[in-house]
Parts: C-alpha cells; sequence; structure tokens
C-alpha cells in the first residue's frame, strides 16, 4: 500500500486506522486542486490506461477527503494495472465499495492478494460488493485473515470464496460486527469452466448460519449459464428432509428472515426448477419475506403462476407477502382462499353426508 | 430582412425586421427549419434565440435543458453548440451524455462539452458515457487508428477537471475502451515504485520483464515512446 506512484505533487496525509487499531499515516500523492466528488464510478478502461492512468489515480486521491463511493467495472485490464491502481488510492471516507464487470468474469482481473491488501487498509466500507474478482484457483478454504477486516461491514454481495473470507473475518472479532444483516451470495459467469459449483453455496450458507446475527437478508443470486446446476443443488437440499433433522444447512439459516433471489437476464427458470422452489423455501425455518428481484420475463410469468403462488403460501406460513420483481403478491389471502376452500369443499362433504 | 413596404412616409427609413413578426408567424416559420437552420437562426439575434433553440431541443427528445437535467442520447450534431450558446441555460445539475463518433465531432462534443460546463456556475451529477463511440470503433477497420493520445488526453481531461472543480459530486465514466486502441502511438512508458517496470505494451500494462522477453523474440523492432519523437532503437 506504501508503494504510490511519485510522480505526483505530494498531497496532504492522510491518517488511516487499520484493523489492528494502528494508526497509519499515507501520503497519497495527488495533484493539487480542490475537488468534492463523494461518488465516483470508472467503468471505462481507458481510464486505467495511458495517458489518463496518472490523471486516474491522481483524481481519486484528490477527492479522498469526500469520495464515499467508488465503483469500478473490470473489462480486460491485465491484473497488474488493477494493483497498481488499488495499491496507489487511500480513501479515508469510502464506505461503498464496488467492483464488478460484465456478464462474462474476465480471463484477468483483480488479484485476490490486491483485494485482501486494498479492504484492509479501508476500515471505513461497510458496503462492499464484488462481482468477477479473482477466486484462487486450489485454495479452499479462503485463508483466513490474521487481522480482523472490515469492522463495519453491513452488507456483502460477493462470490462464496469472499463470503467465506470476510465472514471468518468478521468472527476473529470479538465484536463481531453486529450490523452484519446483508449478505448476498453470488454464482458467476466464468469462461472456463463455464459451470459454476454451487456446493460453494453451501460453504459460504454455512459461515452465515454460524454467524451470531439478529434477523439478518440474505440474497442468493443465480448468475451461472445453464439452470441444471441450481436445480440440482436445490433437490440435493430438498432429499435431505427425511434424513437426519436439520442435516440440510438451509434448515439451520435461523438468523435469516428476508430471502432474495436474484438471477441475471440469461437464467431460465425451467418448470421443474419452479415446482422445487416451494419445498426448498419452506426449509428455510424462520423466513417472514421473499422476494425475487433482477428476474428476466419469462421467469417472472412463471413465478406470478397461482400453482406456484399456493404451494409457497403453503410452504412458507410465515410469509406473507412474496415479491416478484415490482408486484407484491399476498399469499396470506392466497393461504385465507386456500382455507375457505378447503371448509367449504369439507363443508360440502358432511352436508352431503347429512343429507344422505 | 425588409419585411414588406413602409407604413408612411414618417417611417420610411425604419426597417422591419423579422423580430416584427407576430410570434405565432415566427413559430410557423420556425416549425419549418431543419437542424442546422435552427442552430444558425438562434445564434443570429436575441429574439429568435429562444424560440429556435428551444424548438431544436424540443425537436430532437432533449427534453428540460432549461431545469438543469440534461439528457444527450442519439442526437444530432447541432445538439452541444446549441447547448453552449443557449442563453436560458442558467444551470446544468445532472448531465448524462452520450459521445458519437467519428473522432472529429467526439472530440468536439469534448471541447463543446467543457466550454458549455465552464460557464455553468455548478455541476452535480455527470456521467459520460462511450458506448456507442465503443460500437462504432469496436468493428474493425472503420476508423484508422489515428487518434493522437496526448490531444484526447488534454482535451478529455480538461472536460473532466473543469466539471471536478465545479463541484461535481458524482462522476460517472463508461466504456471508451476501444479508443486506447485507436491511439497512434502503441507503447508509453509508466513506471512503477514497487520495484518493477511497468510499461503499455499496445494497451496493454506489462512489467519490464516481460517487455523484455518481448524484445528479446523481435530484436530489430523498433519503440515508439509516449511522448517522444524519437523512436528507440533496440
Amino acid at each position: 500500500m506504501e508503494s504510490v506512484n511519485r510522480s505526483f505533487a505530494p498531497g496532504q496525509n492522510v491518517t488511516v486506522e487499520t484493523p489492528d487499531g494502528q494508526r497509519v499515516i499515507h501520503s497519497p500523492i495527488v495533484p493539487v486542486r480542490n475537488i468534492k466528488p463523494t461518488k465516483v464510478f470508472i467503468h471505462s478502461d481507458m481510464l486505467l490506461q495511458n495517458p489518463f492512468f496518472e490523471w486516474t489515480i491522481g483524481m481519486v486521491n484528490s477527492g479522498a477527503s469526500t469520495i464515499g463511493t467508488l465503483s469500478m467495472k473490470l473489462s480486460d485490464l491485465p491484473s497488474e494495472t488493477w494493483k497498481v491502481f488499488l495499491n496507489g488510492i487511500t480513501l479515508p471516507q469510502l464506505f461503498d465499495f464496488e467492483i464488478t464487470c460484465g456478464l462474462v468474469v474476465p480471463l484477468q482481473n483483480v488479484r485476490f492478494t490486491d483485494v485482501h491488501s486494498f479492504l484492509e487498509h479501508h476500515p471505513s466500507i461497510e458496503i462492499l460488493y464484488l462481482y468477477g474478482v479473482e477466486v484462487p484457483k486450489g485454495i479452499w478454504p479462503p485463508p483466513s485473515p490474521t487481522i480482523p477486516i472490515l469492522p463495519r461491514l453491513r452488507s456483502i454481495m460477493a462470490h462464496p470464496f469472499y463470503v467465506v473470507w470476510v465472514l471468518n473475518s468478521r468472527l476473529l472479532d470479538k465484536e463481531a460486527s453486529p450490523n452484519l444483516t446483508n449478505i448476498g451470495i453470488s454464482s458467476e459467469c466464468a469462461r472456463n469452466p463455464p459451470a459454476f459449483d454451487y456446493a460453494l453455496f453451501d460453504h459460504a450458507l454455512e459461515c452465515v448460519a454460524a454467524f451470531p446475527t439478529g434477523k439478518s437478508k440474505l440474497v442468493l443470486r443465480f448468475a451461472s449459464i445453464g439452470d441444471t446446476n441450481i436445480s440440482d443443488w436445490i433437490k440435493k437440499h430438498l432429499a435431505t428432509t427425511n434424513d437426519t433433522p436439520k442435516s440440510s444447512v438451509i434448515s439451520r439459516l435461523y438468523n435469516i428472515t428476508s430471502l432474495f433471489i436474484s438471477s441475471f437476464w440469461h437464467v431460465d427458470y425451467d418448470w421443474n426448477l419452479i415446482g422445487l422452489l416451494p419445498g426448498w423455501l419452506g426449509m428455510f425455518p424462520n423466513l417472514t419475506a421473499i422476494e425475487f428481484t433482477d428476474q428476466p420475463q419469462a421467469n417472472v410469468h412463471k413465478l406470478e403462476d397461482k400453482e406456484f403462488l399456493k404451494n409457497v403460501a403453503m410452504a412458507c406460513r410465515r410469509v406473507g407477502v412474496l415479491g416478484v420483481q415490482k408486484r407484491k403478491l399476498r399469499l396470506d389471502k392466497v393461504r385465507r382462499n386456500i382455507n375457505i376452500k378447503m371448509k367449504a369443499e369439507s363443508g360440502q362433504g358432511s352436508e352431503g353426508g347429512v343429507s344422505a | 430582412m425588409a419585411c414588406g413596404p413602409s407604413k408612411s412616409n414618417s417611417v420610411q427609413n425604419t426597417v422591419a425586421t423579422l423580430c416584427d413578426l407576430p410570434e405565432e408567424l415566427l413559430l410557423e416559420i420556425i416549425q419549418h427549419l431543419d437542424n442546422p437552420a435552427l442552430l444558425s437562426l438562434g445564434l443570429t439575434c436575441r429574439c429568435v434565440h429562444f424560440l429556435a433553440l428551444d424548438t431544436l431541443f424540443s425537436n430532437n427528445n432533449i427534453h428540460s435543458p432549461k431545469s438543469g437535467w440534461l439528457t444527450a442520447y442519439d442526437t444530432p450534431v447541432e445538439t452541444l453548440p446549441a447547448l453552449r450558446h443557449a442563453l436560458f441555460i442558467q444551470k446544468l445539475d445532472q448531465l448524462y451524455y452520450y459521445f458519437n463518433p467519428p473522432f472529429k465531432r467526439m472530440l468536439e462534443e469534448v471541447r463543446d462539452l467543457r466550454a458549455l460546463m465552464s460557464r455553468m456556475p455548478t455541476a452535480g451529477v455527470v456521467k459520460l458515457h462511450f458506448s456507442v463511440v465503443d460500437r462504432h470503433f469496436g468493428v474493425a477497420g472503420r476508423e484508422p487508428r489515428g487518434l493522437n493520445a496526448e490531444v484526447w488526453k488534454e482535451e478529455f481531461q480538461g472536460l473532466l477537471d473543469v466539471v471536478l472543480e465545479k463541484g461535481c459530486y458524482e462522476l460517472y465514466v463508461e466504456d471508451g475502451a476501444t479508443l486506447v486502441g485507436l491511439f497512434s502511438k502503441h507503447i508509453v512508458e509508466f513506471p512503477d515504485v514497487d520495484g518493477e517496470l511497468y510499461f503499455y505494451f499496445a494497451t496493454q500494462l506489462v512489467p519490464f520483464s516481460q517487455l523484455l522477453e518481448l524484445i528479446a523474440r523481435k530484436p530489430s523492432r523498433q519503440i515508439l515512446m509516449c511522448g517522444s519523437s524519437h523512436p528507440w532503437n533496440l
């Protein structure tokens, strides 16, 4: 982190508190000017290449006292560029940090070590979104950081590797973030291999189940190509319902009260998957809210199907409202109608019996 | 601009102008003009300035720049010169601009935007998009490599500096990757201080050691250093 490009004029020193409580003085190299951006979105490779690269680092450092949101989009830049960029900036006010990319994860991306270093030096981050950053091959479980990182984290959305890594880090902290109540686990669309291993979701969910929070929101994002992996993963959990109680991690997610399921536009839920969802949703012990977001229109039609709604209403009796995109569907009404119908049917049956 | 005979001898020397026409009639005339004519007319005098430029904006779905909120996507070439000169645009808090090809137009747009933002008291949200440009330049052979990196840097960086100095609190720059591939010089030096010297080679940042390997494979190659007119003979 100390290695920054020295070709800029020296700016004002910035004191940063590291996770172990030490105060480190950084002297970011910044052009001298008075700018006050609070949100910076660098979604352009152009700004991270010559002739703009130095200017971009200088601009970000110039706004260090005000920048709260930094979003960057990966495309085809080599990992070295990201290393130099992330090592070259220090943002003491940063609370919302995002690295994202297009649908398919690029072959070259931000290395885990560079993400680690950046997060370690930015304890102010409260919201973290990572999509498309390096998931080191052949390393599982993720290495536990010796020093807890991100003490103020409230929300994370990332590949299971990073969720496990961050949650384990938070568990190291005796005052583990009571604020971390929004946990998102995302699959990713990679070139090689294209299929996503959903067993990784289970590892991340084990960490979520063990995480000492009260009511939390869980976001599961299915972004991989092909829906069979998702169905197989859900089937595997459903198959455990007759096994030892709580053998599926889903049944042990007591802290999860809200479940958001999102997808990318290309992820099509076939009717087989739609048929599996109610039983799987019913395995969550404390759900009171379910929402399907970022769904392609074809999925929306299936998720609003009356039979599907009936099955979800009966499987998740504490869920009052099911959100599908922007629509709110009243499951309590669905249940009431089912009960009325059942009573009417049983009433008709007894009347018939009486009359007989 | 003489319009009809004089009413009496006492006003014999008074010249009637276009502005003497009733507004309804002026509007009727203006609505038959195309974009270049509207821009030219808007720059002639104050009395038709508002009508002509306002018509140009509404004809091209450029909604309410007067309110300080501008979204310009797939707009005609006259858009920015019109915005630049529109006296009724006194503030621009939210700017969403999609640049357009070819090089010449894109550079003009950057210059015009810079001039426009320079006269605004403040800037708020600024979102600059190059997706249209990328789609155009992404097609191989559509434009020859010929974008001068130094000129482009000066112009675009100048625009970003202006909006930031005007207090822009939300800066968003999207796409533009194809432009780097069209720079006329391909290798530029980039020194790093973590022990390794990095270079840009054909827009990719590579460590010096890898660059040496690359050079070793083709020892007779000349390397053009950005900002230098003399090639390195290796």
